[in-house]
């Protein structure tokens, strides 16, 4: 009849108006909206640059980079560290390359105190991850290294003391990926380091010289297929301010000396004993599951995780972890090499993961670069994890090749579209990413306490890349800065669960990750168009679950094991220096 | 992929001819020479003593002697003739219908010079100019058998037994040439006519007791006919008569045995040819087609090569030689081969499909396109031809352009299971499940033995957790394709999925290890898709 026909479009229309505001959760950015992110290295001060070689004739001087996020002031400001290492050549004349420590001056500028902090020259470096590894609560610093690692201890007076040998931590072998985990939730973080192949300035690979030295009959560095590999080692803390090598004993030595890169503490299975992933380059990557009593088995193959989905070992190099589908679990994002897709595998639960790289969106654009740092993150606060990753070749002679690779490579940035797919925005969010260049680490963290997440880039060629957010949405966000109790003291995998609305977020504080780098360890979520958070149910490593419920959005909150919500003072310890 | 566009035996000229022909050009030059000997005698002479001299392959003294003759007498037809010939000899074919036409417009009752001229067209392969001159010395000779046997056998490259038959048929005389009685025999098979080929058999065997080669012949004419029994008896009849017998007769007994797939009997007697006489051409290949068809294709190509060592220039050994060199996976000798057939004859096209999968193989992929471009502007009703172009744009990314080629491919031959099989990877890397399994869903519809597209079924419903239809598939691909190494990977997942820990186990073992016997040995784990090898043993 003429007069329901008539009503029925206005009922339509209202019932789709409630739709739209009820439903929405925080809108897909439109076009004109997407964050952007700036470079703005120059204006920050940070004048660092890794030292290279024009040339790169060793697989050395193309795998370091590794930057870290790190307050070791404890002001609640991410500074950051930039590793270095000199060419070979300059290794062999005994001259080093300087590191940097640049402190976050809050307004858009880093000073170096790299000298005051003592932390210019660990050793020819490759990547930097943060761990307290004696509980005092000044996150200290691991610098992976051609050679072994060196420990920093914090001194809490911005200074840096090597306690490298004091620690026990005897590695003389070529260190790229570490990760602090505390496997045996005795609430002191121990020590994962692997390392890549067996390499000795003193006896070095001939540049060019053989099948496994050449890329598309060009000469190039070797490796690291036909360089023999090296084992990894994991180091139990003793809590006295020592480690024990505990490797071989635990199951995780990897006696075939598997390529081994970017490694990451986490639990997969939901047991409460944290598991452990490692990229391996060129080798299957390990997945070691947590049995308890100090043992793991590697049961990477049998969970999905070991080989690409058609059963091709990849060049594994980077890791990021992240709950893109908003199922409680941490799926893993590995980068890979040019001509290989990065895989993104799904974790399904029981351990077992399946590689959804072309399903998800995420496969195709990464297939011409060679991928290295990368990190799940929420770029627009809407709540939904997106995907950052950063390329640049290893070999500057592929430019004379006509292949269509290219040495210098522009990062990629994927939108989360809620529904398991990405969506490659990475020339949509400003200039800056598309700006060729060979970069390696990345670290994300809230630099300017905004409430949006920025990102720092080192390039193993030049200068380093600071990007800035530049959101205008109004999409609220919450960041949590946690402290261990019981727990180990900058509270390593500790869980969060986020609970806005229907809007329902999982993270944890990680150490490591990226490509050998180290992430801000506060937690940062999203939260679209909820402006409060019903509640937040924190999973501490002690297995003690905390629940804290009516948080306001658009704050950083501090939360001490046991003790809920407190001041940011309460669990950073005060500076040495200004005690004394 | 199959290697198509072979020619079959029946259409084949036969050796035999060309040294037939030789001859008789020869003996039609002396014999109309000897006949002017009288008139200019000391040209002529010249000229005879010429004709000795490429009798006896003095080929540069002849020309010499024929230049003396021609400077002074250009218009001296018997010499332009025998220059012609000359000519023809040093391959220079051109010059030599130049020459010889002179020759006939001069002296238009020239014999020499029309059989000389079909010789030429012959070696052209231009079988209607070759008929065309046969037919003008027939004129002048009509009684000459010689001719007419040559007319018949040029009929018969046609395929025109009916009036290969009437050539025959003027022979006349008593003592026909043996050749006449082959010629006859193809052309009565050509036409159906068995109960005459037994007629006629007695008196070829009748011959043949005094000359075992032409029995040989014989069961050559009854192998392109398939009647191999038939063949075989006539060999092993030949092979009583003689004490030793020749490589010729080794070679057809070889030839029948292989064609009754008795490969160890076709492998002995090929053997004992080759021992019998090393160079030849024609037993390497054979013998080279024999060790293929038991699956010994490396030794296969060893004799192809020393084959082209032989003969570099012959397009049949190039062919075997690129199509073996392909099973074997010795890509980048499959590419060089095919580029030298591909250099004899540029638009022959299944020398372009060659040269275009071996690239293909040898990873060339841009130069691959090209030719395989090449060869579908050729045959544009080929679907194989699309389905190649479409792997050539698939090795350069080329997603769009390898989608439609695959669709053509689809249209032009929908049982096709590769393409279909193509397609689903295309849809899969895009991200589109859904399309993928469409895909193999057909192409398992059309051949439910193609291991590849069961694998990739199971693989995409593994990953949708679908794990019943993900085993129905994953264990048919890996009980038709049990050493693909993937398969055994994924079957692995699935039962670890399953909770079957122990299979899980066992399939990941032997995952690991067909992974492993691939990187030692240097040969993929997982076989090239099987279109992409040559049906069977090359033709």
């Amino acid at each position: 009849m003429i007069g329901q026909v008539s009503q029925l479009p206005i009922k339509l229309l209202v019932f789709c108006g409630f739709a739209i505001i009820f439903l929405n959760q925080g809108a897909q950015p439109a076009a004109g909206q997407m964050p952007q992110f700036v470079d703005i290295t120059d204006s920050t001060s940070i004048k660092f640059e890794h030292a290279s070689s024009s040339d790169k004739k060793y697989i050395v001087e193309s795998m370091g980079g590794g930057v870290a996020l790190i307050d070791y002031d404890r002001d609640g400001l991410p500074d950051i560290y930039f590793t270095n290492a000199p060419t070979v050549e300059m290794a062999l004349r005994g001259e080093k390359a300087r590191a940097a420590l640049y402190h976050n001056n809050g307004d858009g500028t880093f000073t170096d105190v790299t000298e005051k902090a003592g932390v210019g020259y660990p050793c020819f470096a490759m990547g930097a991850v943060v761990g307290d590894y004696n509980n005092d609560g000044w996150p200290d610093l691991l610098v992976t290294c051609l050679g072994g690692v060196v420990l920093y201890r914090n001194n809490g007076d911005g200074t840096f003391t090597d306690v490298t040998k004091q620690a026990g931590l005897s590695d003389t072998q070529y260190a790229t990926g570490a990760a602090f985990g505390d496997y045996d939730n005795d609430g002191w973080v121990d020590l994962f380091v692997s390392h890549y192949v067996d390499f000795h300035l003193d006896d070095l690979p001939k540049f060019g010289e053989g099948k496994t030295c050449e890329y598309h009959s060009l000469a190039v560095q070797c490796g690291p297929r036909g360089l023999k590999g090296a084992g990894d080692l994991l180091f139990h803390n003793n809590r006295d301010g020592t480690f024990a090598e505990v490797s071989k004993a635990a199951g995780v030595d990897d006696p075939h000396g598997y390529y081994g890169l970017t490694a990451v503490w986490s639990d997969f299975n939901d047991d409460g004993r944290l598991d452990l992933f490692v990229a391996n380059d060129s080798t299957p990557n390990f997945l070691y599951r947590n049995d308890g009593d100090g043992h793991f088995k590697e049961i990477s193959f049998l969970a999905g995780t070991a080989v690409s989905q058609d059963g091709s070992e990849q060049a594994g190099m980077g890791v990021a972890l992240g709950d893109y589908l908003h199922t409680g679990r941490l799926s893993i994002f590995v980068s890979h090499f040019s001509e290989e897709y990065a895989t993104l595998f799904r974790n399904d639960g029981g351990l077992s993961f399946t590689d959804v790289s072309f399903s998800s969106g995420v496969a195709m654009p990464t297939i011409p670069y060679v991928g290295w740092g990368a990190a799940f993150f929420d770029v627009d606060n809407d709540g939904w994890p997106d995907l950052f990753m950063v390329n640049g070749h290893v070999y500057p002679q592929v430019d004379t090749l006509d292949v269509g690779a290219r040495y210098h490579e522009p990062k990629l940035l994927f939108l989360n579209q809620r529904d398991g797919t990405f969506r490659n925005i990475s020339q949509q969010v400003g200039p800056a990413l598309q700006v060729p260049q060979v970069s390696r680490g990345v670290a994300v963290g809230d630099l300017f306490n905004n409430g949006r997440l920025d990102i720092a880039v080192e390039n193993v060629d030049g200068k380093p890349m600071v990007l800035r957010n530049q959101n205008e949405n109004h999409n609220h966000w919450v960041s949590f800065e946690l402290a261990g109790t019981t727990s180990n003291r900058l509270a390593l995998n500790a869980r969060v669960k986020a609970v806005a609305g229907d809007l329902v977020q999982v993270d944890e504080v990680r150490s490591g990750g990226s490509y050998l780098s180290q992430n801000d360890l506060r937690i940062h979520f999203g939260l679209g168009n909820h402006d409060r958070l019903d509640r937040i149910e924190i999973l501490w490593p002690s297995r003690k679950k905390e629940v804290l419920n009516n948080l306001v959005a658009d704050r950083q909150y501090a939360v001490k094991e046991g003790q809920g919500v407190v001041p940011p003072e309460s669990i950073r310890p005060i500076s040495r220096s200004k005690v004394q | 992929m199959q290697v198509c566009g072979f020619s079959s035996g029946k259409s084949r000229v036969q050796p035999w001819r060309d040294v037939v022909l030789s001859m008789l050009t020869l003996c039609a030059m002396f014999a109309f020479l000897s006949v002017r000997l009288n008139a200019d005698q000391d040209e002529q002479q010249k000229v005879a003593s010429a004709a000795k001299l490429v009798q006896g392959g003095q080929l540069g003294e002849a020309e010499s002697l024929v230049w003396g003759v021609l400077t002074r007498d250009p218009d001296n037809a018997e010499a332009l003739n025998l220059l012609g010939y000359v000519r023809l000899r040093q391959k220079r074919l051109a010059e030599s219908e130049t020459l010889l036409r002179r020759a006939i417009t001069l002296s238009p009752k020239l014999l020499p010079a029309y059989i000389t001229l079909a010789r030429l067209f012959h070696a052209q392969d231009d079988t209607d100019k070759e008929i065309a001159a046969l037919l003008d010395a027939s004129r002048l000779a009509p009684g000459d058998a010689q001719i007419h046997c040559d007319l018949a056998a040029a009929y018969l490259k046609r395929n025109d037994y009916r009036q290969a038959l009437d050539s025959l048929q003027q022979i006349s005389g008593a003592n026909p040439p043996d050749v006449k009685f082959l010629l006859l025999a193809t052309t009565y098979l050509g036409l159906g006519r068995t109960a005459d080929v037994d007629t006629l058999t007695p008196t070829i065997m009748s011959r043949g007791a005094k000359d075992p080669k032409l029995l040989v012949q014989f069961a050559e004419v009854l192998l392109d006919f398939d009647l191999t029994s038939q063949a075989l008896y006539i060999l092993e009849t030949a092979q009583k008569k003689v004490q030793h017998p020749s490589a010729a007769l080794l070679l057809t007994l070889g030839r029948a045995h292989e064609r009754r797939d008795e490969y160890t009997l076709a492998e002995r007697e090929l053997r004992q040819a080759l021992r019998l006489d090393s160079r030849s051409v024609d037993i390497l290949q054979a013998l080279a087609r024999v060790l293929a068809r038991q699956g010994q294709w490396e030794k296969s190509l060893e004799l192809l090569v020393t084959a082209r060592k032989l003969d570099p220039n012959s397009p049949e050994v190039l062919r075997k030689l690129a199509a073996t060199s392909l099973h074997t996976g010795a890509a980048s000798q499959a590419v060089e081969a095919a580029q030298a057939l591909v250099k004899l004859g540029p638009n022959d096209p299944d020398a372009l499909y060659l040269l275009g999968v071996a690239q293909l193989q040898n990873g060339e992929s841009e130069e691959a396109r090209t030719n395989l471009e090449s060869y579908a502007k050729l045959r544009p009703q080929d679907g194989l031809a699309f389905l190649a172009l479409a792997m050539a744009e698939i090795g350069l990314r080329d997603l769009p352009a390898a989608e439609a080629n695959l669709q053509q491919s689809i249209k032009l031959d929908p049982n096709r299971a590769e393409a279909y099989y193509q397609l689903s990877l295309i849809f899969r890397e895009r991200g589109d499940n859904s399309a993928a399994i469409t895909q193999l869903q057909k192409a398992v519809a059309v051949n439910n033995q193609y291991a590849p597209a069961h694998a990739v079924l199971g693989a995409l419903y593994l990953s949708l957790q679908q794990y019943d239809k993900a085993q129905e598939h994953l264990m048919h691909a890996v009980a038709l394709a049990p050493d693909t190494a993937d398969t055994h990977y994924q079957l692995g997942l699935l039962f670890a999925r399953l909770n079957q820990r122990d299979r899980a186990q066992r399939e990941m073992e032997q995952f690991r290890k067909l992974k492993d016997k691939g990187n030692s040995d240097g040969t993929p784990a997982v076989a090239p898709p099987a279109t992409f090898q040559p049906a069977g043993p090359p033709s």
